[in-house]
């Protein structure tokens, strides 16, 4: 029975997810190297706890818990006020483990003076991490998984078919 | 014809039609956006508070004629989804007190938006629309070949 070409096409999506990973990896770093360079102010951190949610993750038989920080954060560009929960480009990551989180609430407490790198086309766009690469690391992951899983098993149905 | 002829055929079919189906959800936003796009604009100014970075709310003043609104709507969307601008994306766009261009509707102008060509839903409606056609094409044409 003649090798059913069709099936490629799965591998191969799955290797081209791969590579929308890392793409997506590639412009997390782009815009982190970007907004290291943006000017900076001081800022006050406002509100600071760490949040905790359950990791719904079907695949796990007891549901987990996840972390992560949640500031607040004001500061001012030409005299007028702004405030920010961003700490670094992409949305917030989640952790398996509390000790990051409560390590960075250490960091942000209540009334900490910080430093602020705003955007100067859009000072409501800042950030207090522009170097923290938690989105790049998790796209690395994905673009090295699905990456290297699609381009496996084109091979091995490569040999199989032939 | 064998099961195995069958099979191909019955995958490409399914695959085709998400395709469409998706398709159609594009189309439906291209006309929606297109028709907003050429609504009558106003200058307005955004009122809600700094509360947007917890609950994503923008609101926003304008006037038409005599008569001020309030508009809530940033874009027309349909269904929730993981690519969702969150509250503090919102925010950044939004921040209170900024000055915004509002489309408002010429026969009922309390309705109005502030991005008529926001795709946000619509690229995740593109990519499955272009990725099942492309992959039901593909699984047709290996099952006429291979037969």
């Amino acid at each position: 029975m003649p090798f059913p070409t069709f099936l490629f096409a799965f591998p191969l999506a799955i290797a081209g997810l791969g590579g929308a990973f890392a793409w997506s990896a590639i412009s997390f770093r782009r815009f982190a190297r970007a907004g290291a360079r943006w000017p900076t102010v001081e800022g006050t951190i406002l509100r600071s706890h760490v949040t905790t949610r359950v990791d719904d993750d079907d695949d796990k038989d007891e549901p987990g818990m996840l972390s992560s920080i949640s500031v607040l954060y004001g500061y001012q560009v030409d005299g007028r006020e702004y405030r920010s929960t961003r700490l670094y480009a992409g949305k917030p990551v989640w952790s398996g483990s509390s000790r990051a989180a409560e390590k960075a609430a250490e960091r942000y407490k209540l009334g900490a003076r910080v430093t602020v790198y705003y955007n100067p086309a859009q000072p409501a766009f800042a950030m207090l991490e522009p170097l923290n690469m938690a989105n790049a690391k998790l796209a690395t992951i994905g673009a090295i998984a699905f990456g290297g899983a699609g381009l496996f098993f084109t091979g091995v149905m490569m040999i199989a078919a032939s | 014809m064998s099961t195995n002829t069958i099979v191909p055929y019955a995958i490409s079919g399914v695959l085709l039609l998400i395709g469409a189906g998706c398709a159609h959800g594009v189309v439906h936003w291209f006309l929606k956006a297109r028709a907003m796009s050429r609504w009558p604009t106003v200058p307005g100014v955004v009122t809600s508070t700094w509360d947007s970075l917890d609950d994503g709310k923008i609101l926003y003043d304008y006037q038409v004629g005599a008569k001020r609104y309030v508009g809530r709507r940033v874009f027309w969307f349909v269904g929730k989804s993981t690519a969702d601008r969150t509250p503090q994306e919102l925010t950044e766009t939004y921040p209170p007190g900024s000055d915004v261009t509002v489309y408002y509707d010429p026969k009922s102008p309390k309705t109005s938006i502030l991005e008529p060509w926001n795709r946000q839903n619509m690229w995740l409606a593109l990519v499955f629309a272009v990725v099942f056609t492309a992959f039901g094409a593909a699984v047709l044409l290996a099952g006429l070949y291979n037969t």
